[in-house]
């Protein structure tokens, strides 16, 4: 008698076994980068003790395992991997997992704000414009999700402090809490919403613009498709002939866009990070530019893109979920 | 008395022309384009209109726009001209746009050519370094290259080149599955054409339109990208950005808000006529697509 397993469930697995090629190039490649960088650990070390005599430089290098062929510390820096040792930071004293882990939450809650905020609001605007197409109402929609789509985000951001915290008064600059306030339960929660507030809509403005076009073009689409027409010769109403029947289809490339993104708004939340100090990976990734902490600089890639892979499995499903022609295979 | 057929059916108008019409009714695009030939003059002009090393001292700091004749759009902190940054800042923008624009789709070009052409194993592993490189946030990867290579101009544009090459890759295998089928590719390969001038002779002219259009995507992108360096101070510091500019002006938000909304609205602009245009491309390549 045979095991069931759940075909979705066998669909998840081997689309992880197929991410593993991928993160085993991204590992190896992000390795061999770092090590054509001009100096190494030891060279930073000696550099901030202001010199030392060669013995010692050697005594060291030997220590860290540089002296060894790059094959070699390629072998061990990925045994070390495959054993969640992401290596030392020399900036922080520090194991760069210890500090990785420390600013995962606060970008994650980043990222899921920001593509909420960006999704709910684009397929929506996007289906309504959709619904009114060549109106003056969608003219508008659609001329500012081009001025949305070419808007940078650090200037947005800097707009967005200058009305809202310098003229207004109403929110905070930058953090992640109010400093030395210790509010507890739901005040900490309205606390932290309050400082994502700013951040949040930087990040997520050109998505939105993103998602509003693809989905007003995906719903004039469906709109145009036979099971829509028999669904209102059926006699669905308005309502439901949009919710029930187009945006369950429309949403489908809508889903595989978010997915496919999700990188590039890691990638952005650099800039909104360091520019509202939320002590996050992005913020992270800067101040490793700055101070060269390129064990740390590693880490954060090998991390996100670990993180990239995890939702790209996430999405695949939402996508079988959503569309029953596909074959989970 | 017949008539040759040539005086009954008038020549058909040569394709760009046809492409040439069909964008100039298109309102947005023509605004776009109207944008984007400022920018060019700007760029052109920037030695004319404002003369001299737009990062020397030029004025009282911080004087308002429109306010001294010597520097009508202000100074910053650091009595530096605002508009001769902008003037000379579009050369950079441009510039790093057009090249880093350029290599990103010759690296797509050849390794979607080359995925597309071959298919098979050839394709599998060109596709997984392609997923490799869009897995790691770009931004990042843009960050760790300027960090160990520096960030030269030229390094910055190689850098974003490196970093925005999959999506054009991805198209041009897309085009290259779908032509190698067709019927002008067989007869070339029976005429024992080789390879490399099937792809890059036959098959690449009739994928390319699609691509083009894309460009003004990548433009736009690559043109952001360098803002943001700049605006973390990780640009190249020999040469006026907007970037900077904007980075810079933050500290006197407060009190100068011209320092960094000037140069906002100076990126605003030239990435929105990037957009337009290519709105206004693609629908002209495609008329059926709107109603």
């Amino acid at each position: 008698m045979s095991i069931h397993i759940p075909p979705l469930l066998t669909y998840a697995l081997r689309r992880i076994l197929q991410a593993i090629p991928i993160m085993l190039l991204i590992m190896v490649g992000s390795f061999l980068l770092i090590k054509m960088a001009p100096g190494d650990t030891v060279d930073a070390l000696v550099g901030d003790m202001g010199g030392a005599d060669p013995a010692f430089v050697a005594r060291l290098r030997a220590e860290y395992g540089l002296d060894e062929s790059v094959f070699v510390q390629l072998w061990r820096y990925l045994m070390k991997l495959a054993q969640l040792d992401f290596g030392w930071s020399y900036v922080y004293e520090q194991p760069v997992l210890t500090v990785l882990m420390a600013r995962l939450g606060n970008t994650m809650l980043l990222m899921v704000a920001s593509l909420t905020v960006a999704f709910v609001f684009g397929i929506t605007l996007g289906a309504f414009a959709a619904r009114r197409a060549y109106s003056l109402t969608d003219n508008v929609i659609s001329t500012l999700g081009l001025v949305f789509y070419a808007m940078p985000s650090f200037f947005l951001s800097l707009l967005m402090i200058l009305v809202f915290s310098v003229k207004l008064g109403w929110l905070p600059v930058g953090g992640i809490r109010t400093i030395g306030a210790f509010k507890t339960g739901w005040a900490d929660v309205i606390d932290v919403a309050r400082h994502l507030v700013m951040p949040t809509a930087a990040l997520s403005l050109i998505y939105l613009a993103f998602y509003m076009r693809l989905m007003r073009t995906s719903v004039l689409e469906v709109m145009d498709l036979d099971f829509v027409r028999t669904a209102r010769a059926k006699g669905a109403g308005d309502f439901r002939l949009m919710v029930h029947h187009v945006m369950r289809n429309a949403l489908l490339p809508v889903v595989t866009l978010l997915g496919l993104q999700f990188s590039t708004v890691l990638g952005g939340s650099v800039v909104i990070e360091t520019i509202f100090s939320l002590p996050g990976l992005g913020q992270l990734a800067y101040t490793s530019v700055i101070k060269r902490d390129l064990n740390m600089l590693m880490g954060i890639v090998a991390l996100s893109s670990v993180i990239v892979v995890i939702v790209n499995v996430l999405t695949d499903l939402v996508y079988a979920w959503l569309d029953p022609r596909i074959e989970l295979k | 008395m017949s008539i040759p057929d040539t005086i009954l059916t008038p020549p058909a108008p040569p394709r760009s022309l046809v492409l040439w019409r069909r964008f100039r009714r298109n309102r947005a695009a023509v605004l776009g384009l109207a944008l984007f030939i400022i920018v060019v003059l700007m760029a052109a002009l920037a030695d004319v209109v404002t003369p001299g090393d737009p990062l020397r001292l030029a004025g009282t700091p911080l004087t308002a726009p429109l306010s001294v004749a010597e520097n009508p759009w202000g100074t910053d902190q650091l009595g530096r001209d605002i508009m001769s940054g902008i003037f000379h800042g579009a050369r950079i923008s441009l510039a790093i746009g057009v090249v880093a624009t350029i290599i990103s789709i010759a690296i797509g070009i050849v390794i979607g050519a080359v995925a597309g052409y071959f298919g098979g194993r050839v394709d599998g592993a060109l596709m997984r370094v392609t997923e490799a490189f869009q897995t790691i946030p770009s931004f990042v990867l843009l960050l760790t290259l300027v960090a160990i290579f520096g960030s030269s101009i030229e390094n910055i544009v190689i850098a974003i080149g490196v970093v925005s090459w999959t999506a054009p890759a991805r198209m041009v295998r897309a085009e290259f599955m779908s032509l190698r089928k067709r019927e002008f590719v067989d007869a070339a390969r029976n005429l024992g054409v080789s390879d490399i001038s099937i792809i890059f002779r036959e098959i690449l002219p009739n994928a390319l339109p699609p691509v083009i259009v894309f460009a003004s995507v990548v433009m736009a992108t690559a043109i952001l990208m360098e803002s943001a360096l700049a605006f973390l101070g990780l640009g190249d510091p020999n040469y006026a950005s907007w970037g900077n500019m904007i980075g810079q002006g933050r500290a006197v938000l407060r009190t100068a808000w011209f320092c960094s909304v000037i140069p906002g609205m100076a990126i605003l602009l030239t990435v929105l006529s990037f957009s337009l245009m290519g709105e206004g491309l693609n629908d002209a390549l495609n008329p059926r697509q709107k109603k």
